[in-house]
């Protein structure tokens, strides 16, 4: 079976992956792009 | 007229049965019966923040009669105990304690899983020390246990909390990753967090693996992981970890586990919630001489044998290797989804301690895969009573996996990490690379997720309850 990749260095959040998680902006626009990504991926199985 | 019996309303054998009911009603006088032990569906998902006090296990469930009512489903409130494939019936005891014989043509079974509290001894709310959030009253108990907790702490105690799973062939991490991350947060919320230890134990081989061998997504140009974003998440939320490990017991305050280098360890706890290996509902298979034929049909652990590769080693096993259609091999009008179904084996590494001891995730079945499952295994049902070949199929290892895991549940300050995986099962003949098309898999932490954890608490509750226009949520 192919090998899987290591995650190596370890991977740290920094300040602005946490403001940007809380952003209400950036999080609206990722709610609708999220949204489109699982409705496509559910058409794909139904 | 074909008799159609369902055996459990969960995500799988309730929405088998509205689907089946709306494809069969224009298709002459047959009839489904759905046998439930339970006369309420119940939103398991949010079981998670009935754990922590913030909805009522109510606000998870309805009634499932007038569902079925509305859509001219027979339902009978009761306990499947025998299936009786060759004269083609099953026994159901019913809450006065009466058995019933109910005939059937075919049989989708879709029972869901034991809570096998019994083989960690120690674990459970029962006869136990640990909580579970599985099922309602479960919920409900962590819930004041935890409540309890904090008045505690309000007084100025310290306290550990023990999060994870009870044992080394449990499943379900993903639940208690959500509790773990939502019970962080309530003590943030309370201003109680600097009182607690928090630690997750869990039979994973990795950090972040939930059961399905983890994943990966891009991120730009980089490969990003599940475990990088577990690491990177309970370092930021200060939650240690002891993974690779099986519960041997637990004692008042104290679990004694075994790791895959063999090592013994004992940790305290204050409140523990520990989710509990699966195994089937305990139905007896007996065939017209009145034999037991339970091993025939279903593999130790006592799920349906259906149309899977069994006893591949797991380096072996690939995407071809799962069930596609729910049909089992004997019994062409047996069929089983959902939890019920019997996996070809697990999508994690399985490992074992020196002593033999087996530690490694069992493979979860999510609600949108057991939903998938149920779906196609009514729509094959309906296939073959028209005279055709079970032409449906929704294999995990050609269907995606969606999960929303709640960190924290608030419209302004929740979060919760969007994980989309395509196959769920890693299907390297197709994808020979990761087993995953990468450019499909998404895992993003943030508010958005929250929002959707809670859009789709109402969805499916609206769906499930078959209201106008149910057809359109997937
Ligand atoms: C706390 C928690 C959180 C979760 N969160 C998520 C999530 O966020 N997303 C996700 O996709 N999945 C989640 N899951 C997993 C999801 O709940 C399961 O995959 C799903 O419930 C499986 O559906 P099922 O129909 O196979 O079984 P179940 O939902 O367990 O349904 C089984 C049904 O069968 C009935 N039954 C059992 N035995 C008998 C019998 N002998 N006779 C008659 N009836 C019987 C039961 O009463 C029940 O109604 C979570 C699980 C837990 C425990």
């Amino acid at each position: 079976m192919p090998k899987k990749p290591t995650p190596k260095p370890r991977f740290v959040f920094t300040e602005a992956d946490k403001k940007r998680r809380k952003n209400i902006f950036i999080q609206l626009y990722r709610f609708i792009v999220l949204g489109l990504h699982f409705w496509k991926l559910s058409r794909m199985s139904h | 007229m074909a008799k159609i019996v369902i055996v459990g309303a969960g995500f799988a054998g309730h929405y088998a049965a509205l689907v089946g009911a709306d494809a069969l009603k224009r298709k002459g006088q047959h009839e489904i019966t759905v046998i439930s032990r339970v006369p309420k569906f119940t939103y398991i998902p949010s079981l998670v923040w009935v754990g922590v006090a913030q909805m009522e296990a109510e606000e998870t469930q309805f009634d499932l009669k007038p569902v079925y009512d509305k859509m001219k489903i027979n339902y009978i409130h009761g306990t499947v105990t025998e299936v009786h494939p060759d004269e083609q019936y099953v026994v159901a005891e019913l809450p006065n304690g009466e058995k019933q014989q109910v005939d059937y043509d075919f049989v989708l079974i879709a029972t869901g899983p034991y809570l096998n509290f019994a083989a960690t001894p120690g674990l459970g709310p029962e006869n136990g020390y640990t909580q579970s959030i599985c099922t309602p009253p479960h919920a409900t108990k962590a819930a004041s246990e935890y409540l309890e907790l904090v008045k505690r702490l309000e007084k100025g105690d310290k306290a550990k909390i023990v999060i994870g799973t009870g044992h080394g062939l449990a499943t379900c991490q993903g639940a208690a990753f959500e509790y773990i991350c939502n019970v962080h947060n309530d003590l943030v919320d309370r201003g109680l967090r600097d009182k607690v230890e928090i630690m997750w134990l869990s039979n994973e081989p990795r950090l972040g693996d939930f059961g399905i061998d983890g994943l990966e997504a891009k991120m730009g140009s980089l490969i990003y992981t599940s475990e990088m974003m577990a690491e990177a998440l309970f370092d930021e939320y200060d939650i240690k970890w002891e993974i690779r490990s099986h519960v041997r017991k637990v004692e008042d305050g104290k679990i004694y586990t075994v790791n895959l280098d063999g090592e013994e360890k004992e940790f305290d706890f204050d409140f523990a919630m520990l989710i509990p290996p699966f195994k089937a509902q305990p139905i007896k298979w007996i065939d017209k001489d009145g034999n037991d034929i339970t091993e025939k049909m279903c593999n130790p652990a006592g799920f349906v044998k259906v149309d899977a590769n069994y006893g591949k080693p797991y380096e072996e096993l690939d995407g071809p290797d799962w069930p596609k259609k729910y049909q089992n091999p004997i019994y062409k009008n047996v069929f089983a989804a959902g939890i019920a179904f019997a996996p070809p084996g697990p999508l994690s590494q399985p490992g074992k301690a020196p002593d033999g001891t087996p530690i490694g995730p069992t493979p979860p079945r999510t609600g949108y895969t057991a939903e998938l499952s149920g779906k196609a295994a009514i729509l094959n049902i309906i296939d073959m009573i028209e005279g055709k070949e079970p032409s449906h199929t929704a294999s995990m290892a050609e269907t995606p996996g969606l999960c929303v895991a709640s960190m924290k549940n608030h419209w302004i300050t929740g979060e919760a990490a969007t994980i989309a995986i395509y196959p769920v099962a890693r299907n390297y003949e197709k994808y020979p690379e990761y087993g995953r098309d990468l450019d499909l898999c998404v895992a993003e932490i943030g508010l958005a997720g929250s929002w959707f954890k809670a859009l789709l608490h109402y969805a499916f509750l609206y769906k499930l309850q078959a209201k106008p226009g149910w057809k359109l949520i997937p």
